[in-house]
């Protein structure tokens, strides 16, 4: 039984460091493809977007948000700015920042260009950050 | 087997294998001469002249209410946020296109019912953003580029195999979106990739090997002539100075010049960062293409604040003013006024405004084409001052917005009725200066700007020899897409919520509609196989099409597919 102990250990230390490859490409693929976060943000995740998306988008490897608040912002976009909502129902209610729609009025953010993202998705988008670019 | 049938079956092979027989050159003479193939269109404009009409008239006004889908192809792909820009090229029953990656496709049209690819040359460009508007016709080449590097490839015609390919990347940012034009036995190359800092250019190209004959900068280095607009302290504005030239220019076959518009000065949204006139951006330059000598130039919106960059079409017109023949160039410009000038020298004949909207300057003087409240000399203009940002007050209500006006979606001219159709963005927005965004980690924008009004449509009729505004249909939806002028008396056009449209010419009326349920951001064309004529359409919106739907609730939902439509009677 003592024998087997290790083998189990590193099992699941391999299991882990696989699962957690598997949600960095799965954001990889929503930065840069479905959800087209490289519109704004660039290639790199650097704010050097295509020159004539809307707005300046952030430089990612430079932000201070941690996993919550990344996964709120994607959430819920950023009011006043053009960095947009990707939980479709953001302001249908008042999800986001106690605020709805009506409540911001122009303030409010636009929705994606690209497409609306699930509760999961905008999580493994935000693993996706954290992993690749935050503070490197 | 009978003999009978063996020899069916030999006729049969022999059949097929004559199939791929290879195609006539496209010879100089054949592109010169371009108007006398109505049945093809075997350049990015259809003519040198840039009209992007055709003499098609089977499908016209009387039976037009009968067009219908005849087949479609399935283009791209390979990736995802994939659109198509470019205008489709015909020639003997196949078709050209190139899709956002580069990848050039051979389609054989004859059957009239169905789009088989017949082959594809793949150039193996990385998936990053861009466009890429169209290919060209030389001899037994089709030319097209390719990013990533930037390349001009020459594709054999009949097997789809490269023949040469020449790398053009000289700068980190250049790309080539813009189709080549072949003239004579040389091929015209403008670059593009200005709005992120690239000091772009126009080269030519000897067409049988690809070789580099000359290459010029359309932004001087200093002691360059026109290096004196560029006057911020440090003399560091050039380096990355835009200029870039991204639609395919026109050639008059006469004169012997290639007239080709310049795109905005970098950066695009803050002339602090660049006092002076910032030549040769927004410009129309008309070049030599021999030798690549400039032989003159005019400056549409100098010491530009707005974005308003003038790469558009310039259409080479003939007519009668005064009495007197002229050779002219007609150009709606993205600053929202319909220039025609002369041909020989670019002095200007009218400079008259096609939206009723225009805030940026007080008018445009007629016959000088600077605008009335332009200041020589001055390091920053301020205009009317009424769309100027200034330090005090960095936002400002600027119309037209900042893609235009019109764009890169071409205007056409009818032969029929002597008139320019532009489709133009009747909407103005909210620009807000920042010098902080005046630098390579803020994209070189020098601002943003804010929509603030849903983006729409003025299709608006005007005479390019009076300026005068003969129709104007308005339409909910923007166009990004451009418009074909036929002999059939219509006038055909897309829009960014999948809707096709073919109006009649005279009455701008509304004569045939289908919508496809995806966007157009690419031009119209028409072409004709066996006695047949067919119209038609890439479809597939950039993301930069697609954020124009901001404040277009309805759309919110709308797919993208990137397609081929092909319809006819």
């Amino acid at each position: 039984m003592r024998r087997r102990l290790p083998i189990v250990g590193i099992t699941l230390v391999l299991l882990a460091g696989a699962a957690g490859a598997q949600d960095v490409s799965f954001g990889d693929r929503l930065y840069h493809e479905k959800a087209d976060c490289q519109f704004c943000h660039g290639v790199n995740g650097d704010g050097r977007g295509d020159p004539r998306s809307p707005g300046k988008a952030s430089d990612l490897h430079r932000t201070k948000l941690d996993r919550e608040q990344l996964v709120e912002v994607i959430k819920c976009g950023r009011p006043g700015s053009e960095m947009p909502h990707f939980d479709k129902y953001a302001y249908e209610e008042k999800d986001c920042y106690g605020l709805s729609a009506a409540d911001l009025g122009a303030q409010a953010p636009p929705a994606p260009h690209s497409t609306s993202l699930t509760k999961r998705e905008i999580e493994a988008l935000a693993d996706y950050i954290l992993t690749t670019y935050k503070s490197k | 087997m009978t003999n009978r049938i063996r020899r069916l079956l030999l006729a049969g092979a022999a059949a097929i294998v004559a199939c791929p027989a290879v195609a006539a050159d496209v010879t100089p003479d054949r592109l010169a001469n371009a108007d006398q193939e109505p049945h093809n269109w075997l350049m990015n404009h259809r003519t040198y002249d840039a009209q992007r009409y055709s003499p098609l008239d089977k499908i016209n006004k009387a039976n037009i209410k009968n067009l219908k889908l005849a087949y479609a192809v399935a283009i791209g792909g390979t990736s995802a946020n994939e659109n198509l820009q470019a205008t489709p090229l015909a020639e003997d029953g196949y078709l050209y296109v190139v899709d956002q990656w580069g990848v050039l496709y051979k389609i054989d049209a004859r059957s009239g019912d169905m789009g088989r690819i017949v082959w594809r040359m793949d150039p193996g460009q990385e998936k990053l953003p861009l466009s890429n508007r169209g290919a060209a016709l030389w001899g037994n080449f089709v030319l097209s580029t390719a990013n990533y590097p930037a390349r001009v490839i020459a594709t054999n015609k009949d097997n789809g195999k490269v023949v040469w390919e020449t790398n053009l990347h000289d700068q980190p940012d250049v790309q080539l979106t813009a189709a080549v034009l072949p003239v004579k036995d040389k091929i015209i190359v403008g670059a593009a990739g200005g709005d992120r800092g690239v000091r772009d250019w126009i080269a030519g190209l000897d067409a049988a090997t690809g070789k580099i004959l000359w290459q010029k900068y359309t932004v001087p280095a200093p002691g360059e002539s026109g290096s004196e607009t560029w006057k911020d302290k440090n003399q560091v504005a050039w380096q990355t100075g835009g200029g870039a030239m991204w639609i395919t220019g026109s050639y008059d076959v006469k004169s012997n010049q290639v007239i080709w518009g310049t795109g905005n000065p970098v950066p695009m949204f803050d002339a602090t960062y660049r006092p002076g006139d910032n030549l040769y951006t927004n410009s129309v330059i008309s070049w030599d293409p021999d030798a690549g000598k400039m032989n003159w130039y005019f400056q549409y919106t100098p010491g530009d604040h707005w974005d308003y960059d003038e790469a558009g079409t310039h259409i080479l017109i003939d007519g009668v003013v005064n009495g007197q023949p002229r050779t002219l160039i007609t150009h709606s410009a993205r600053n929202g006024y319909l220039y025609t000038m002369e041909r020989s020298n670019g002095q200007t004949l009218l400079a008259k405004p096609y939206l009723s909207n225009v805030n940026w300057t007080a008018g445009i003087d007629q016959k000088t084409g600077r605008p009335v409240d332009y200041v020589p000399g001055a390091d920053i203009q301020l205009y009317a001052g009424t769309a100027t940002p200034t330090v005090q007050e960095p936002s400002k209500k600027m119309c037209p917005n900042p893609a235009g006006g019109n764009n890169f979606w071409p205007a056409a001219y009818s032969q029929k009725t002597k008139l320019i159709y532009i489709p133009t963005l009747s909407n103005c927005a909210l620009l807000t200066r920042n010098p902080e965004l005046s630098n390579k980690a803020g994209d070189w924008k020098g601002g943003a700007y804010k929509q603030t009004e849903r983006f729409e449509t003025d299709l608006t009729v005007a005479d390019p020899l009076t300026g005068e505004i003969k129709k104007s249909v308005h339409v909910p939806y923007p166009n990004y897409s451009g418009v074909l002028t036929t002999g059939g008396g219509l006038v055909f056009t897309g829009f960014t919520d999948g809707t096709f449209v073919a109006y009649d010419d005279a009455t701008m009326e509304q004569l045939w509609k289908i919508n496809v349920g995806t966007g157009f951001n690419a031009p119209p064309m028409t072409f004709e196989v066996n006695g047949k004529q067919f119209i038609a359409i890439l479809a597939g919106l950039s993301p930069i099409a697609r954020a124009k739907h901001q404040l277009i609730p309805e759309l919110k939902e709308q797919r993208n597919q990137t397609m081929l439509f092909v319809f006819s009677l």
